[in-house]
């Protein structure tokens, strides 16, 4: 009964089993924060194990110096620890010009963009959603319409499914609305429409935000800039009774990054661009639909060229 | 119009989970809409949107599922909430109804098998060493079927395997044959006296299966996985999967399948076959005249080829073989063609086949596009569209990540089948069909209608098709063949048989 590595966020407190998953068993401590034990791949707050030890994992207890899992208790400093950060400095590395820079790197994402939205064969934002037309639009075109205003004009539809506007198709076309609103920074308008909807553990909605604010960890980055004031903002709009949403978003917010996600920024930061295909399909097939809505929401506001202008 | 409800307190499913059965579920006859989502307050919004928020959801919350159903009538909602709980009860006894007991570890393999002397591993590449290690240090051979092995741990692997004198086939080895067990994607071949290294699994597949087929055997077929043959790793396991076939005794023929090895490699592996007393025939695919010259074997060019003469030496007999086409085929399919169909499309799921027939084709076509780099051979700009001549291996990460490999799932492959039908400019699609263990268990019923409704697009099209494997492998390698000719396509031996008539068709 192994464990691998633990987060380098993990965590202290007595946990108690919130969701069980084929390969997740999900904790929450009495201070609401979340611990993952999982035979998947590291992040800031997970437990890796083998699949034996996962299958009697029912309660946690972490201290500062040692983990239970139900009743075998590990030493901390014995397990590998996964650092979730970034720490690529892109000016130094290998960029003269930041600028230049930028731009090739625009490139690539425009190209693995196109690819994993082929590969998401509809079933994430990702591809649902018409993402050209959002980054494209200057304005946003219906920034005061509510929700019942938006499904009656069926003529102003930027969703790219069929107009029946079942319960699906309402859930996206919400989304759909405040992702314009987001991209053109009326987050206070935008996050109440993204959040909370979707379906799924977390919401599509959630991971799109998570996405988002990943996009925004990704771009300070890469010109070693600070947008802090904007992501505490998304962040405190963002927080909901969602405890699973709340972490990932919180670790978003925080540029503390779980593998797939750590793997596929680090590559576009070196320019090692072969296999970013790969690691973007990685980062698409996490979970059963959060991988496509939070690569959504990263290549949103990173494609967006005037998020990040004044 | 019935409007009904269910609450479902802290019960979990993934989206995707709950998105197929809401849509199943409004599929139903009488059913308007349904909707299966958490209670978080933005949800709830849009069930009243929606029309189905009930008055019972109020108190919901996030950890909640919510179910709306709208209906013709109460009894249709009946129907559709019996149908919902035995769609989610078998939703759940699917993540933990197996009672057959699966060891977790090394240890537990080996309680429950204290015999085994080989351990196959199969997992994420991120832990594969660690369990590979635990296997030699216990005395057990290992496959690594594995990718995503890093090159440090592979060395350090190997090394420790030949320490111990133990093999460490992979990381990445897809076909072995060990004591006449197939190991992975592997065929039920003939034992004999024909001992088998190589760092390409498709290509062992295609060179043991002809060598069966031939009416040769195969002692041992030894995969080492792709990068051995490399500078960085030296050629460890293929040296000692040569060793090993020296020393064998069942082995008479020793036979080398692999792209070409780096030239320290080569020099090394014919400083170990200085002296041999077996005779070795080799195929070092695409490998330069200059790179194998003075080479101590039988050197041939294709895989096919490399069956037929280990056969011959086995067996002490030339082999003499009917001809797959004839003139008058070449020209009846020729006859029918229109002046824009001018390309071959080869489509395979083995990437040898793909080298194998780009280096078939370089010297007569230009123009050759594909997603394996080689001499005369052109990127593709976009690797879902095909340009001019294509020859794609669609069992390369680009298409496997995340969905089986091509041998196993057909959808990719028909998907493109179809596309390449409804180019004007397409003359002939390639298939490969790869049988044996691990591979899809009906191959022909998986690909003989896409070959029909891609006929029925362009009834000027030609299909060669060619079926690895043998009349021993699980599938009725005999019943795939037929229905495969049944469809419309062309049957030959072997990937260089297919290549070479596709050749002359276009030219």
């Amino acid at each position: 009964m192994n464990i691998y590595e633990i987060g380098d966020r993990l965590p202290i407190g007595n946990f108690s089993l919130h969701s069980k998953f084929n390969k997740y068993h999900n904790f929450i401590n009495e201070y609401g924060e979340l611990a993952t034990v999982t035979t998947e791949k590291s992040g800031p707050n997970t437990i890796t194990v083998s699949e034996n030890l996962l299958k009697y994992s029912d309660f946690l207890v972490v201290t500062d110096k040692n983990l239970q899992i139900n009743f075998n208790r590990y030493q901390k400093n014995s397990i590998q620890t996964y650092n979730s950060g970034l720490y690529i400095d892109v000016l130094k590395d290998e960029c003269e010009d930041i600028n230049d820079c930028w731009f090739k790197t625009m490139i690539e994402l425009k190209k693995i963009y196109n690819y994993l939205k082929i590969k998401d064969e509809n079933r994430t934002l990702l591809s649902i959603i018409n993402f050209e037309k959002l980054i494209s639009l200057k304005k946003s075109t219906h920034i005061q319409k509510n929700l019942t205003e938006n499904i009656n004009n069926k003529d102003n539809n930027l969703f790219s499914v069929e107009k029946k506007y079942k319960f699906s198709e309402l859930v996206y076309k919400e989304i759909e609305d405040g992702i314009e609103l987001f991209l053109n920074k009326q987050f206070d308008l935008a996050i109440p429409k993204i959040k909370g909807h979707g379906f799924g553990l977390t919401p599509s909605g959630d991971d799109w935000l998570a996405g988002a604010l990943t996009g925004v960890s990704f771009y300070e980055q890469f010109f070693q800039k600070k947008f802090k004031t904007m992501k505490e903002s998304i962040f405190a709009l963002s927080k909901g009774k969602n405890l699973i949403s709340n972490s990932f978003i919180y670790f978003a917010k925080e540029s503390s990054f779980f593998y797939d996600v750590k793997i596929f920024l680090t590559s576009l930061l070196k320019k090692d661009y072969d296999s970013l295909s790969i690691l973007g399909v990685n980062v698409l097939e996490h979970g059963a639909t959060s991988g496509g809505d939070f690569l959504s929401g990263f290549f949103a506001v990173l494609l967006k060229k005037e998020f990040f202008s004044n | 119009m019935v409007v009904k409800g269910v609450i479902k307190n802290k019960v979990y499913f993934d989206s995707v989970s709950l998105m197929r059965i809401g849509s199943e579920l409004s599929s139903m006859e009488g059913v308007e809409d349904v909707a299966m989502v958490m209670g978080t307050n933005e949800n709830k919004s849009i069930l009243q949107v929606s029309g189905m928020l009930l008055s019972e959801f109020s108190d919901s919350n996030g950890n909640d599922l919510l179910i709306g159903i709208k209906a013709n009538s109460d009894e249709i909602v009946s129907k559709v909430l019996d149908k919902m709980e035995s769609l989610l009860e078998s939703l759940q006894k699917g993540d933990s109804s197996s009672t057959t007991f699966v060891p977790k570890s090394i240890d537990g393999a080996l309680k429950t098998l204290p015999q085994a002397n080989l351990a196959m591993i199969s997992i994420a590449g991120k832990y594969a060493a660690n369990e590979a290690r635990k296997a030699l240090n216990r005395g057990l051979h290992v496959m690594i079927f594995s990718d995503n092995v890093s090159i440090e741990d592979e060395i350090s692997l190997k090394k420790l395997g030949k320490e111990k004198g133990l093999l460490v086939m992979g990381p990445d080895c897809g076909t072995a044959i060990i004591n006449g067990v197939p190991l992975a994607f592997a065929n039920k071949v003939r034992r004999g006296d024909i001992g088998i290294v190589g760092a390409s699994g498709t290509g062992m597949q295609e060179v043991t299966s002809l060598i069966s087929n031939f009416g040769g055997g195969v002692s041992q077929a030894i995969g080492t996985g792709g990068r051995d043959v490399k500078k960085e790793v030296g050629g460890i396991m293929f040296l000692e999967g040569l060793k090993a076939l020296k020393n064998d005794k069942n082995t008479k023929i020793i036979t080398l399948v692999s792209k070409p090895p780096h030239q320290e490699v080569i020099d090394k592996i014919a400083f170990e076959l200085k002296g041999c007393e077996k005779p070795v025939v080799a195929l070092f695919l695409g490998a330069d005249k200059e790179q194998l010259k003075d080479f101590p074997a039988e050197i041939c060019r294709t895989l096919e080829e490399t069956a037929q003469k280990s056969v011959e030496l086995s067996l002490q007999l030339s082999l003499m073989r009917e001809v797959d086409f004839t003139n008058d085929d070449i020209l009846k399919e020729k006859a029918k063609k229109t002046s824009n169909q001018k390309y071959i499309r080869a489509l395979f799921s083995g990437g040898t086949f793909c080298d194998e027939a780009g280096i078939l084709l370089r010297d007569h076509l230009k123009e050759i596009y594909g997603n394996h780099s080689g001499k005369g051979i052109l990127p593709l700009e976009n690797l879902f569209m095909s340009q001019k001549h294509t020859l794609i291996d669609l069992g390369e990460d680009d298409f496997t990540v995340g969905r089986p490999h091509p041998m196993i799932d057909f959808s990719l492959r028909n998907k493109r089948v179809i596309q390449e039908a409804s180019d004007l400019e397409c003359s002939v699609i390639i298939l490969d069909v790869v049988l044996g263990y691990g591979s899809h268990p009906a191959p022909d019923a998986e690909l003989a209608p896409i070959i029909t409704k891609a006929l029925s697009i362009n009834p000027k099209l030609t299909f060669i098709s060619y079926v690895v494997g043998t009349d021993a492998d699980p599938q009725n390698r005999k019943q795939v063949i037929s229905a495969l000719q049944n469809a419309g396509s062309l049957i030959v031996s072997s990937n260089r048989v297919a290549t070479l008539f596709a050749l002359e068709i276009v030219k």
